[in-house]
């Protein structure tokens, strides 16, 4: 008799417990999505929902115009110098934009390296690679691989990440 | 609710103008004029915000009247050598447009790139 009341005891708590836990999750992360939509993350006071940088930045490049590639540099300039370490950058290069990421087509390799060591990352598409009989091995060192370059633009956004369009 | 849209204009093309008040202003017909509308110059938009020689003084008064702020990057005055008096009347300036991109799409703006 005891004994059956000390398990139906500790069944119930177990529940609780999981219900508690379940909850705790869908609130932490309504809180982080309702925080990417409606106010910066400057003006929060429940810093603990959000990632740890304050600035979120995907910047799509589709184009293989060398002055655009320099644009870009500049904007990243800028940004790190507005912002510094309190600001994280992705820049997804596809379609005719891969070419800032190929070592024999690249223009700004040593820009590209400067920026990767300020915590940069510069993403090439593998679709794109795909397209033109190349592989991963073709893009700069300083570039990694993402499945598809849309599909990353789309995700950061939805994760709340600002986006910009690279061009003129 | 307002919409809050920011456009980003970093060309100087006579085409990329022409649809960019094109399109802000079809923006304002479909939402029934309940839009707030900040447009972002920097870039190679130079000629478009200042004053001297300004041949897009038409596009930029009937922006105006439909309360479109207007402001240009003070990065791209500094590299070309402009201050904020010689702008067109009524622009203004943020410290970094890029940057201003950035944080009004944190506050909810929905962004446009104007261009092709």
């Amino acid at each position: 008799m005891f004994k059956s009341i000390f398990l139906s005891a500790i069944m119930f708590m177990s529940v609780l417990v999981a219900f508690s836990q379940t909850k705790t999750k869908t609130a932490n992360k309504k809180g982080e999505m309702e925080c990417s939509k409606n106010h910066s993350m400057q003006q929060c006071s429940h810093d603990g929902m959000h990632k740890k940088t304050k600035h979120q930045v995907v910047i799509q490049l589709t184009s293989g115009d060398t002055l655009v590639w320099k644009a870009v540099m500049n904007n990243l300039k800028h940004l790190k110098e507005a912002w510094g370490d309190s600001v994280a950058i992705e820049v997804v290069a596809h379609g005719p934009g891969i070419d800032l990421l190929l070592s024999a087509k690249t223009t700004q390799q040593k820009e590209i390296a400067g920026f990767k060591n300020q915590g940069v990352v510069f993403m090439g598409c593998a679709n794109t690679l795909k397209a033109r009989n190349l592989t991963k091995e073709a893009l700069i060192p300083e570039a990694v691989a993402v499945p598809s370059g849309i599909g990353e633009v789309i995700m950061k956004q939805e994760e709340g990440w600002s986006y910009l369009k690279a061009g003129f | 609710m307002t919409y809050k849209v920011i456009i980003q204009l970093m060309s100087g093309d006579e085409a990329v103008i022409k649809s960019m008040a094109s399109q802000i202003s079809n923006l304002r017909t479909a939402l029934d004029n309940n839009v707030e509308v900040e447009l972002v110059c920097h870039g190679q938009s130079a000629d478009f915000v200042v004053n001297a020689g300004n041949k897009w003084g038409d596009i930029i008064q009937k922006l105006l009247s439909m309360s479109v702020k207007i402001v240009a990057c003070e990065n791209m005055l500094k590299a070309r050598n402009i201050s904020a008096v010689q702008l067109y009347p009524g622009i203004k300036t943020v410290p970094a447009a890029i940057a201003e991109l950035v944080i009004k799409q944190q506050e909810g703006w929905s962004y446009i790139k104007a261009g092709f």
